[in-house]
């Protein structure tokens, strides 16, 4: 058993700030599949738990002009079910295809994967590279911001007593994307490193790397090589020097090395690279 | 505090008194004492205690018991009084997917689940299901075998 908290579960929006204006140590659950561990390990010792599983308004996958917009409460294996999302938004079902195991995906909610911000997040780089918006809303109503500026560092989010409500993703500037990840077992593990790509309407694009820095890293070098009409061979070469020069993952990581994480990030670039379908076979090593 | 929930486990009704840090696995394993349903990892990471919650695979060591107020639960002990549970028994039997037996439970509530699903799972789908489960005796093939046994 956990220490000891009161559980709470509202059943509107209104209701969840009452009880976070009622106590300050106060902690929202939706599904639970991280926070539960942590209070396992005592990492967390919430006075009240607010679990927000009931609450409607943040469910959901819906498509409104050229926006695809994602409740916070959507479980994994909702996204990876979705036909808009597999059809529109390819890297996100491949996300949640990779994502914990089958179990898992039917409890844990994108938003929660979001406001976690681990570094290796399967919904970390594809939504940093889908430029994608959060809505937040708070007792004074609702508030949109670009998912960079919300998701600012390793297990931080702008949240201030507010609740993420959705993520908003724009499919008309969104043209092709892909996300792959490495892993040590295939079945149930977190990601060593991730990457995920987009290929945008401009023919430009925007690549980000997971768990080589404490937020999902872009480098426009990198993105501008790959949008140049002559890629080639040697653009590998050049990304990964630009790769070894500019990060520096910790050494102290559990999984992999840093050397190790800087050679695989670019190596599953290749991968994403021939799922948009712009890579031939004869680019390997 | 404890507070009294009502919920559904096994096709039976109870008003349960539960303090709000029980896991759904403690209430199952400690309170009701219905102990098929095995503590493997208590972190949700090796399936042993999978059991359905609204027919849903869950991992009941990371469900709190009060997130099951209204919904109905079933255990290993449940299928237990259901004709799958003996076709799946059989299948383990004649495939010898059982060694220790401490991950059965959770692995026959993860095919029974799979099989709800669909009577025709691939084999990337049995995958698929039984991934996120560990057994460190058998080198899973022989479970896989039982599976693809049903589907036969």
């Amino acid at each position: 058993m956990f220490s000891p908290f009161e559980y709470k579960r509202p059943e509107t929006i209104e209701e969840v700030f009452e009880l976070l204006n009622q106590n300050d140590n106060s902690q929202i659950v939706a599904g639970g599949t991280d926070l539960l561990v942590k209070l396992r390990e005592a990492e967390s010792s919430p006075d009240f738990l607010i679990d927000i599983k009931e609450l409607d308004e943040l469910k959901g996958i819906e498509q409104e002009n050229n926006e695809i917009k994602i409740g916070a409460l959507t479980t994994i294996t909702e996204i990876k079910e979705n036909k808009l999302i597999k059809d529109k938004l390819y890297a996100l079902y491949q996300a949640a295809s990779e994502f914990g195991c089958y179990e898992i995906r039917n409890r844990a909610t994108i938003g929660g994967n979001v406001v976690h911000a681990s570094p290796g997040a399967e919904y970390g780089v594809p939504l940093f590279a889908l430029e994608a918006e959060v809505e937040v809303v708070g007792q004074n109503g609702i508030k949109r911001l670009p998912i960079e500026e919300f998701w600012y560092d390793v297990g931080r989010v702008k949240l201030d007593n507010e609740l993420l409500k959705s993520i908003i993703i724009n499919i008309d500037k969104n043209e092709k994307s892909s996300y792959h990840r490495l892993s040590r077992v295939e079945g149930m593990d977190l990601a060593v490193v991730n990457t995920a790509l987009v290929k945008r309407s401009d023919n430009k694009y925007r690549s980000y790397f997971g768990t080589v820095a404490r937020t999902p890293y872009q480098n426009k070098k990198i993105d501008a090589i790959l949008s140049k009409e002559n890629f080639n061979k040697k653009s590998f070469k050049k990304i990964q020097d630009i790769i070894n020069e500019s990060v520096s993952p910790r050494s102290s990581s559990l999984r992999a090395s840093p050397e190790y994480k800087k050679r695989m990030v670019v190596s599953l670039l290749k991968k994403c690279l021939r799922d948009i379908g712009e890579l031939g076979d004869d680019i390997d090593g | 505090m404890a507070k009294e929930i009502k919920t559904t486990i096994n096709n039976k009704k109870y008003k349960i008194e539960v303090p709000p840090q029980m896991t759904l696995l403690e209430l199952l394993r400690e309170k009701l004492i219905m102990t098929g349903t095995k503590e493997g990892c208590g972190n949700g990471e090796c399936g042993a205690c999978t059991v359905l919650l609204n027919d849903k695979p869950v991992r009941s060591c990371i469900v709190l018991a009060h997130e099951i107020e209204g919904k109905e639960v079933i255990t290993i002990e449940g299928l237990k009084e259901t004709g799958d549970f003996k076709e799946i028994k059989e299948a383990f039997i004649a495939e010898d997917a059982v060694q220790c037996g401490f991950c059965t439970p959770g692995f026959v509530m993860a095919i029974k689940a799979l099989l709800n699903r669909t009577k025709t799972p691939t084999d990337e789908e049995i995958k698929e299901a039984l991934g996120g489960h560990l057994c460190r005796c058998t080198g899973y093939e022989s479970i896989h075998k039982a599976v693809k046994r049903l589907v036969k």
